[in-house]
């Protein structure tokens, strides 16, 4: 039987032992709950940039480098993957959709300006431009002569919609403008024209031909939605397919990129977390087994007078559930408080070289393209058990150090004379 | 509520039965061969010198440890049948104790020090406070109820020490050197207590002492000597 005006007595008149106790049990939630709230964030950061465009993954093949930028170019170093390639990874059986792209570099009349090929009413890439409509309406795809301008491209250039361009020598009509920034770093573009009509034109390129061979349904860019846990094997499927030039960019491409705590908290958050624990689960032990070593002479009178081994056992279990509790508590408001604080936070993902779509020789080209994202704090699903399986397991340890010592006390201690 | 109802035990009866006990550990025997019987009511002295045993006696006796051979009863029941949780339970039901230092919990103020062998029994707050708060009365320390054990002088401590023995309304009480801690005057206050209300409760009392005035007290003294208990 658990006694209240005990426990109270020993909380409170014991402050220096709560305050430690207690404390102890906070930070180390506090700690468990930043690390688990910011590994989370992070993740979810780094599939930001895809799910910008709707994909899991994106495919490009790596290529020789255009002998000149005169007229269409694939992008340096970027290779065509042909339709039946393509159609193999649609064919894989983690991959949910597959949209295919063609990215090229015009280099006409003195102007250089980037171009995606993609086909309107795809699941992911620039197809999500649909959305993003500022002006004007949307291009078919079969559509052969119409364009769709980038909004800020747009401005910078004068062009709006009902304006001619002329994109690898063919003439479009600008039907509206999108705003690119919307779709993330990825896939985006100057110009955005149907596939159909950008096969058309790398396929009659000269400075396309005379490095690769682009068959007229072939594409450079693929956006794959694929289940998440599969990554690893379709990644692993497509350099199959592809052969080790393959470039598949996943969520991991961009932790890759990223330096500092945020990634050491992000590689090791599990080893952080259990280190956490596994720590706190000594500490408390010790502490336990520190309190009955401090109380021998107490836990010998109670047995003197009368309490039985399960009566003390439960007194002393009931005294550090409360300290875990009452830190378990404040941990959880240290936490929330840190993790409202990280939740300001903005974070710069890098996008990979191979995935910027600007030439690196000219103007700003070199510069490392990113992605600022803020933090996204959510308290996920894995949190609530995560911090219960870790005050179950504080439990644990001090009943396993009251346990301990209790067996190894003799009642007879109360009778040495101090 | 539950109250223990003891059944009516005439006078003169063994309460305390020693029969052949001794004690090892190791090479060491602080206990060798004590024989001896206690009546109800009687109150009776365990004199001897330091280290002679008086303490491992006692703690044999009130169940504490458990003796290398020989047999001891209390109040017809032999310890040797009781587990640890046996024993605790029949120290609830018969013993009280008053140790030389006291061992009041120092997170607990005089009223619920006293209070404190009956948290685990199943009665109400309000009884075990009355039943604490009477005894209180009774040692002169009512207006002490609230401080800690560290605010109060070794005579007020082993006062409420000796509540804290009778709260449980025990028949046996064991005491071990009980003003070994205190000075000559206090002593004696608190000897008169004790055995006034040994008396008045028809208590049992046990108690090791160095004390011969005390022993003169007694209704009958033991001496304890390497081990070995006589009747003087």
């Amino acid at each position: 039987m658990i006694n209240g005006q005990y426990l109270y007595s020993e909380l409170t008149n014991r402050g220096r032992r709560t305050l430690v106790n207690v404390g102890l049990v906070a930070l180390v939630t506090a700690v468990l709950v930043c690390i688990t709230l910011l590994s989370d964030a992070l993740n979810i950061a780094f599939q930001a940039p895809l799910a910008a465009i709707g994909a899991d993954m994106t495919v490009q093949k790596a290529g020789d480098v255009p002998e000149q930028m005169a007229g269409p170019v694939l992008p340096c170093s970027v290779a065509p993957i042909s339709r039946s390639q393509s159609d193999a990874i649609a064919a894989l059986p983690a991959v949910i959709s597959l949209s295919r792209a063609v990215l090229f570099w015009d280099f006409s009349r003195d102007t250089f300006r980037i171009v995606v090929g993609f086909r309107p009413g795809d699941r992911a890439g620039p197809a999500l431009l649909q959305g993003t409509m500022i002006s004007g309406k949307m291009i078919e795809p079969a559509d052969r002569q119409q364009a769709l301008a980038e909004v800020t491209w747009a401005s910078e250039t004068g062009v709006g919609p009902g304006d001619k361009v002329i994109i690898g020598g063919r003439s479009f009509t600008v039907a509206g403008l999108v705003d690119g920034s919307a779709i993330g770093r990825i896939g985006t573009a100057n110009l955005f024209i149907s596939l159909a009509a950008a096969q058309d034109i790398v396929a009659a390129a000269p400075g396309i031909s005379a490095i690769h061979q682009f068959g007229p349904r072939d594409s450079n860019l693929l956006f794959l939605q694929a289940k998440r846990d599969k990554a690893d094997e379709v990644s692993r499927r497509i350099k199959e397919i592809l052969g080790e030039k393959a470039t598949v960019s996943t969520p991991d491409s961009f932790k890759e990129l990223i330096g500092g705590l945020f990634s050491l908290t992000q590689r090791f958050s599990g080893m952080i977390s259990s280190l956490v624990v596994v720590l706190a689960l000594l500490l408390i032990g010790r502490n336990s087994a520190a309190a009955v070593g401090e109380r021998i002479t107490e836990i010998g009178t109670m047995k003197a007078v009368g309490w039985t081994g399960r009566d003390i056992i439960g007194q002393l279990l009931a005294e550090n559930l409360l300290y875990i509790g009452l830190g378990t508590l404040f941990g959880l408001g240290l936490g929330a408080l840190a993790a409202w604080t990280l939740s300001f936070v903005t974070i710069s993902i890098p996008i990979p070289w191979d995935m910027a779509p600007t030439p690196h020789f000219l103007p700003g080209g070199d510069q490392q393209l990113s992605q600022e994202i803020r933090l996204p704090i959510t308290a996920g699903r894995r949190l609530p058990f995560l911090v219960t399986g870790m005050a179950l397991l504080l439990g644990l340890a001090a009943a396993w150090g009251t346990g301990r010592l209790m067996t190894r006390l003799h009642t007879s201690e109360v009778l040495r004379h101090e | 509520m539950n109250k223990t109802v003891r059944q009516p035990q005439s006078k003169g009866q063994t309460i305390i039965d020693v029969r052949n006990v001794s004690k090892r550990f190791g090479e060491v025997t602080p206990v060798r061969g004590a024989n001896f019987r206690v009546r109800r009511g009687e109150f009776v002295t365990l004199l001897g010198p330091s280290g002679s045993g008086k303490s491992t006696l006692l703690g044999l006796m009130a169940g504490f440890e458990r003796p290398s051979t020989g047999s001891i009863a209390l109040n017809r029941e032999e310890l040797a049948e009781l587990d640890e949780d046996g024993l605790a339970l029949l120290r609830r039901r018969l013993v009280g104790f008053v140790f030389q230092a006291f061992h009041l919990i120092p997170t607990l103020n005089a009223l619920e020090n006293i209070a404190f062998p009956l948290y685990p029994v199943p009665m109400t707050g309000a009884e075990r406070k009355r039943r604490a708060a009477e005894l209180l009365e009774q040692m002169g320390l009512a207006d002490r109820k609230k401080h800690l054990p560290a605010h109060l002088s070794g005579g007020e401590r082993q006062r409420v020490a000796i509540a804290r023995a009778l709260v449980n309304r025990p028949e046996i009480l064991f005491c071990d050197e009980p003003t070994g801690n205190l000075d000559s005057a206090t002593g004696k206050e608190i000897l008169k207590l004790l055995t006034d209300f040994g008396k008045k409760q028809g208590v049992t009392i046990f108690m090791v002492t160095h004390d011969r005035d005390i022993a003169r007290i007694s209704d009958r003294s033991l001496y304890m000597n390497d081990g070995e208990v006589k009747e003087i």
